[in-house]
């Protein structure tokens, strides 16, 4: 059965309960910044479980998607399903990438 | 259709560095991988310049997907190459548009990038993982090694980016429960197992060949998300140019490093790390002219303690190995997921690319 895996916002000033909980609840940790101010505000992916027991702990929480996995089953579609590169009995262009030739 | 419509797939990123190695057969030079995956892919790396045989030319080292999930790596590096060879070739500028005011760069400039450095882009280190990430499960980090796993699938992968020879074996080296890293290979949660040995994963000593067989590489930029960072050394712990015997390979400090504000921190010239900063600015001088808010330029440290990053390996080799040609390891953590909406990435690949060409005349100066 596939996983539901929820992207949760975190934010805190509690450092070392922030990296406690990290490591024991084995974390997958995604996007994370530091406030001047020593703010914590960082992005995870988990289980439903995993968010109960972050909230017991008291750090604030916020979930940003109700299924990351979903999300990126919709961004697999924006993968090209041909290789517009391949090589054949002519030689592909080659990629053109985003700036302007001026 | 448009070159410029989607993500790569893990083809088209091997078949579009050909295919400019043939485009372009004067100014850039296709470099074979000495090992293949665990799923039998040959990768390659593209130099951009004249040729990395002279080596009175420093080089850069690019790298893209390490991490599975983070696709947009590839064509970062992919679409770089292409910018500069494209506009060698017109002798034309390159001008990067965003919310911001814009940055141009003159094709004297290109041509001094060309003429003066070699540009090694490595689009796509972990292609197994890349290819799982993009076809099965979306979220995957990790490489896609089995040897570990007893046969659970749950148990396949290596963190890469925690694989590379630089105090690696955590445990013993770091003080307890400071480094994100796990020693089991069934942590599917964090991603984060290390491997079975430092450099034990076909994908890691990839890299690790181009740093041991291209002497002249002099700065490693491996690019992931997400972010918006611009990291520095050192990641094990806060930085200092105090006391040089207080370093990662001094066995004296272990099971010390990895605490904030303690008296471990790691050494590094005063004026190595000045350069650092400097560079790591630099990029982001040009990223910022793109997207106007720009990036936050900090020690990877800053973010959380690491064993066995890319970054870290490439800047402790001079001091680790002997012989070895000093490196500056910088990571970025671009955008604000792992794999933004395809035209989201568009602008954030015109963003990181500005940032790379800035750091590229930053280096000649």
């Amino acid at each position: 059965m596939e996983k539901k895996i929820l992207r949760v916002k975190i934010d805190t000033k509690d450092e070392n309960a922030f990296t406690r909980l990290v490591l024991e609840e084995h974390l997958d940790m995604a996007g994370e910044r530091r406030d001047k101010d020593g703010k914590i505000v960082a992005e995870a992916y988990m289980l439903s479980t995993q968010l109960e027991k972050l909230r017991e702990s008291g750090i604030n929480i916020t979930v940003l998607d109700e299924d990351a996995a979903k999300t990126g089953r919709q961004r697999q579609k924006q993968v090209s399903s041909v290789n517009r590169f391949a090589f054949g009995d002519r030689s592909p262009s080659p990629p053109s990438g985003f700036g302007k030739k001026v | 259709m448009s070159n410029l419509d989607s993500y790569l797939s893990v083809n088209e990123v091997e078949d579009s560095i050909a295919a400019l190695a043939q485009a372009y057969p004067n100014t850039c030079q296709l470099i074979k991988l000495p090992n293949p995956t665990t799923e039998g892919r040959i990768c390659h790396a593209l130099n951009v310049g004249r040729g990395l045989v002279d080596s009175s030319k420093p080089a850069a080292l690019f790298t893209g997907a390490v991490h599975a999930r983070e696709w947009g790596g590839s064509e970062i590096c992919v679409y770089l190459a292409s910018d500069i060879l494209e506009a060698y070739e017109r002798k034309t500028g390159l001008r990067y548009e965003g919310d911001g005011e814009g940055k141009y760069f003159t094709a004297d400039q290109i041509r001094s990038i060309v003429d003066n450095l070699n540009v090694i882009v490595f689009p796509c280190v972990n292609p197994d993982g890349r290819n799982y990430s993009q076809t099965v499960e979306p979220l995957w980090r990790r490489n896609r090694n089995p040897t570990e796993s007893g046969g659970n699938p749950d148990c396949i992968g290596v963190d890469l980016n925690r694989n590379y020879n630089f105090l690696w074996d955590f445990p013993n080296l770091f003080f307890p429960n400071t480094v994100r890293t796990s020693a089991d290979p069934c942590d599917w949660l964090s991603q984060t197992y290390r491997g079975s040995a430092p450099s034990s994963e076909r994908e890691t000593q990839n890299v690790a060949w181009l740093l041991d067989n291209y002497p002249t590489i002099s700065w490693h930029i491996d690019i992931h998300s997400y972010s918006q960072l611009i990291l520095h050394c050192w990641g094990d712990d806060e930085n200092q140019s105090v006391d040089p015997q207080m370093n990662f390979a001094n066995s004296a400090y272990d099971r010390k490093r990895g605490k904030k504000n303690d008296d471990y921190k790691e050494y590094v010239p005063a004026d190595d790390l000045s350069s650092c900063v400097s560079l790591a600015d630099r990029i982001n001088d040009g990223i910022k002219a793109v997207n106007s808010n720009g990036y936050t330029v900090q020690s990877a440290f800053g973010l959380y303690a690491t064993s066995g990053s890319g970054q870290d390996y490439s800047h402790s080799r001079h001091n680790a190995l002997p012989g070895k040609n000093k490196v500056f390891g910088f990571t970025i953590e671009f955008g604000t997921e792992f794999h933004p909406p395809w035209e989201e990435m568009k602008s954030v690949i015109r963003e990181i690319d500005a940032g790379l060409l800035e750091f590229c005349l930053a280096v000649q100066e």
